[in-house]
């Protein structure tokens, strides 16, 4: 054997080496002949990108419905305008108590209390002038997301006025055609799209929830009126058989506003707790504290004293905070009682719950009526508070932690939109027999941790 | 002749020794068994008889020096079903290796000692890949030292022990979603003992079953470091820069038996079936020192193993004097199960088909070789515990010589 074939041998050898490697065909993806190429966002907070309380760039970029037209794009979905507002410091509403908000920033330091932890703040830039900057002259828009918008508002030209005593919402007359003249509804439909996503009723419930139950800050859509509003919007819509993808309203059980203060947050030592006892000796019903946690005091005018402690079951909004439980005297000072806005009661509880239930019951029936998509987020939300891993990421809707929701409590990050985009690429994949792709959304923004 | 011969040698430099075992094994302890897809351990050909049966040993017919070395690469290419883009590992190697020596003390009595490296892998994926909060690389190395003894009880029966002293390092890194590019570094080394048993018994003069027994090897991580980096500030006390943690990795157990049959004269079929305990790898935990020990539950990885099966069947024929021709074929059942495959070590079922060669340059001097490949069909899951949705492909290059001289 000479040299040379020993030398053209190792050549070879390297040559078959360097050449292999292991085959795996990426997916092929297709839009089975669904026209996907103008898509319409119909929504609220979520499909607008609405987070930490506050509408602004960044959140807008990676809202839910930026995300799924990213994806449509891949399988002949076309552009996807959306009404930007300028600058990352934005502005939020709340809409019970009809004021702007400032967007909510987190920080990392010592508590009240001397413990060290992580704590909200609101930002000290509120935005408002970017906010009502008109961008109108560039309408319509494929996001017709508006944040705070309730079924009632769909079809309301009034939702679209520059008098926010008449619109009760800033977030529509910024980007509307036409303020006072068109609706959201008109807006969209007016774009032909072939390809629609409706998630609509988020604030028919929840204005009233995020009130505590309130009735005076906000009350309930009755549901004859939600299914008049569903039912004509969709009526709309779906003209020339178009196609789209329906979602429906999660539990509030499942969103950290509502779940991240537990009803026995009062953390009191022996004789914190003998001295309440002393002043809350003659309380009707009678209040006990002990060392440890204790139910935090509420106040209830159908109790004796016009204040009871909370029951298992109940829960604390968000806005209380923990500061002003722990170092404030909030739910245990006798003179201040946790008020009916901050808390919400087991019957309010079921009718909230009652009331989701009956609008989704409607929202599935209507869905499978007109040939559309439906995605079941009540579903999706209850697997994210159980821990849901995705690529080696469990989210959870554990407050600052989960990754899955931002700053408020309500609102998803920009990692939590992309599932829930994943999730209504899911749906429709499975109703049109479309083939779009997923996204990883482990690459979105998340808590910008400081 | 002479073409027939350089024909094997090119056939030596494609072996691919990182196969057969399934999982981690790496069972290229010689060129001869990986030939025929690793049905040896009826057989007393050289030296590499020490680590495949002990109680083979003191059947060689003289003292053996042994050793070989492969230069194998491994490639896995990953699908996400979500999004459906493909990610490959970087081109990574391994240098297999195997070292040692047995002595004829007397006619009864055997004595050897070998050095190799039966378990291993190293994967690097790019740092964008999908599954970057899972793995980004891993490599295992380890190290067996075993000396053994082998007696021959009488001319058709022997028996061999050997004490197994086992040298690991097992280095990893992912992924942290607490900020961009933070992530933790694992770098633990372990020692772990255990032993290699084993008893041929010649049926007849044509028949020799063999019975083998590798224990279980605990490996001991008593020392990990793990480093995390670029943290966010606020959280620089959950995720220190520096810690210690403690983990356990077992190695398992294969219980083998096997046939080797003289059909005519020069001809020999061995049939091999091992039991791979892998169950006993059900799950690579990292228990922190005080006062890290909340960081316990994020770096938790179930793995549930599951025993596995292979079976082997092999030939060899003595073509001429100089030259021996082998051929295998093995079915290797893998450990891992659908939803628990992890991106460092995915595995599949494989076959595993092996050709290879020894020329005798002297009567004491032999050069092996042998070229084996593996065909792992695609494998597609959902891990129960990442999430990672996708499916996976592995192939692996390997090439070597071993040699052995007996005297």
């Amino acid at each position: 054997m000479s040299n040379n074939h020993l030398l053209k041998s190792l050549l070879l050898a390297v040559i078959l080496i360097a050449g292999c490697k292991p085959e795996l065909k990426e997916l092929k993806f297709d839009n089975n002949s669904i026209d996907f190429s103008k898509f319409v966002a119909l929504g609220s907070s979520y499909t607008a990108g609405y987070q930490n309380n506050a509408l602004f760039d960044m959140g807008q970029q990676n809202s839910f419905a930026a995300i799924l037209a990213g994806q449509l794009k891949k399988v002949g979905g076309g552009e996807f305008l959306q009404p930007l507002v300028s600058g990352n410091d934005g502005a939020g509403f709340n809409f019970f108590l009809q004021t702007y908000i400032p967007q909510t920033k987190i920080n990392y330091g010592t508590t009240c209390n001397a413990t060290p932890g992580f704590f909200t703040f609101p930002s000290n830039v509120t935005d408002i002038v970017a906010v009502e900057t008109y961008i109108g002259n560039n309408a319509p828009y494929n996001n017709m997301g508006v944040p705070g918008m309730k079924s009632s508002d769909l079809d309301n030209a009034n939702f679209g006025s520059t008098d926010l005593l008449l619109s009760k919402n800033p977030f529509y007359s910024r980007f509307a055609t036409n303020p006072e003249t068109s609706t959201v509804l008109t807006d969209a439909v007016r774009q032909l799209p072939t390809f629609f996503s409706f998630w609509v009723g988020f604030n028919d419930i929840y204005d009233c929830a995020m009130a505590g139950s309130n009735q005076t800050l906000a009350t309930i859509t009755p549901l004859v009126d939600f299914q008049n509003n569903i039912n004509n919007a969709l009526t709309s819509l779906i003209a020339g058989n178009r196609k789209g993808v329906v979602a429906n309203i999660p539990d509030l059980l499942n969103l950290p506003y509502f779940t991240s203060i537990a009803y026995n947050a009062l953390v009191l030592t022996e004789q914190q707790a003998q001295d309440l006892n002393t002043l809350y000796a003659s309380n009707n019903p009678p209040i006990t504290f002990q060392a440890g946690n204790n139910p935090l005091v509420i106040s209830d005018p159908s109790a004796a004293s016009g204040r009871r402690q909370m029951k298992p079951g109940e829960l604390v909004l968000l806005p209380v905070t923990l500061d002003s439980i722990n170092c404030a005297g909030w739910g245990s000072n006798t003179q201040k009682p946790l008020g009916n806005r901050f808390v919400l009661t087991t019957s309010e509880i079921n009718t909230l719950r009652n009331t989701i239930t009956s609008y989704n019951n409607y929202l599935k029936t209507k869905a499978e009526e007109n040939n559309l998509a439906y995605v079941d987020m009540y579903a999706f939300f209850k697997k994210i508070s159980s821990g849901y891993p995705h690529n080696g990421v469990t989210y959870s809707s554990e407050f600052l932690k989960g990754q899955f929701f931002s700053l408020d409590g309500i609102t998803p990050t920009g990692r939590g939109s992309a599932l829930i985009a994943n999730e209504f690429i899911k749906a429709i994949n499975e109703k049109y027999q479309t083939r779009i792709p997923q996204t990883d959304a482990n690459s979105f923004p998340g808590i910008l941790l400081p | 002749m002479k073409k027939f011969i350089s024909g094997f040698l090119i056939l030596f430099l494609f072996c691919n020794l990182h196969v057969s075992g399934g999982g981690f094994q790496m069972l290229s302890q010689s060129h001869s068994s990986a030939g025929m897809a690793g049905a040896v351990i009826a057989l007393q050909t050289d030296g590499s008889v020490i680590f495949y049966n002990p109680g083979g040993m003191v059947f060689l017919e003289k003292s053996n020096v042994f050793g070989g070395i492969s230069y194998s690469q491994s490639r896995i290419a990953f699908r996400s079903n979500n999004s459906g883009l493909v990610d490959r590992t970087e081109s990574k190697n391994m240098l297999p290796f195997y070292l040692g020596g047995t002595i004829k003390l007397s006619e009864k009595m055997a004595a050897g000692i070998v050095i190799n490296t039966p378990f291993g892998y190293n994967t690097t994926w790019k740092s964008d890949w999908e599954g970057r909060y899972i793995v980004l690389s891993a490599k295992l190395n380890t190290l067996f030292i075993q000396p053994t003894f082998s007696y021959k009880i009488s001319e058709k029966l022997g028996i061999g022990a050997g004490f197994v002293f086992a040298n690991a390092n097992y280095k990893w890194n992912r992924a942290l979603i607490v900020a961009d590019g933070a992530d933790a570094q694992f770098d633990g080394k372990a020692t772990g003992f255990g032993f290699n048993a084993g008893i041929n018994y010649a049926i007849n003069k044509k028949l020799t079953a063999a019975l083998t027994y590798r224990s279980k090897v605990k490996l001991n991580f008593k020392n990990t470091d793990v480093a995390f980096s670029n943290i966010p500030a606020s959280l620089a006390n959950q995720y220190p820069a520096s810690a210690n943690a403690t983990a356990e990795m077992p190695l398992p157990s294969v219980l083998s038996i096997g046939f080797s049959y003289e059909v005519i004269r020069g001809l020999k079929l061995n049939f091999e079936t091992n039991l791979n305990g892998w169950s006993s790898f059900d799950s690579l935990n990292y228990e922190f020192d005080a006062p890290n020990t909340t960081l316990n539950d994020e770096f938790r990885q179930a793995r549930k193993y599951r025993d596995a099966l292979s079976l082997r069947l092999g030939a060899m024929y003595k073509i001429s004097d100089k030259v021996t021709g082998r051929a295998g074929i093995a079915f290797d059942q893998t450990p891992v199960k659908e939803n628990y495959m992890t991106p460092d070590m995915p595995d599949g079922d494989r076959y595993v088909f092996g050709i290879g060669a020894s020329f005798n340059v002297s009567k004491t001097f032999v050069i092996e070789g042998s070229y084996s490949f593996e065909t792992k069909a695609e494998r597609e899951g959902i891990n129960k515990d990442t999430g990672l949705n996708g499916a996976f492909n592995t192939l692996s290059h390997c090439f070597g010589v071993g040699v052995n001289y007996s005297f």
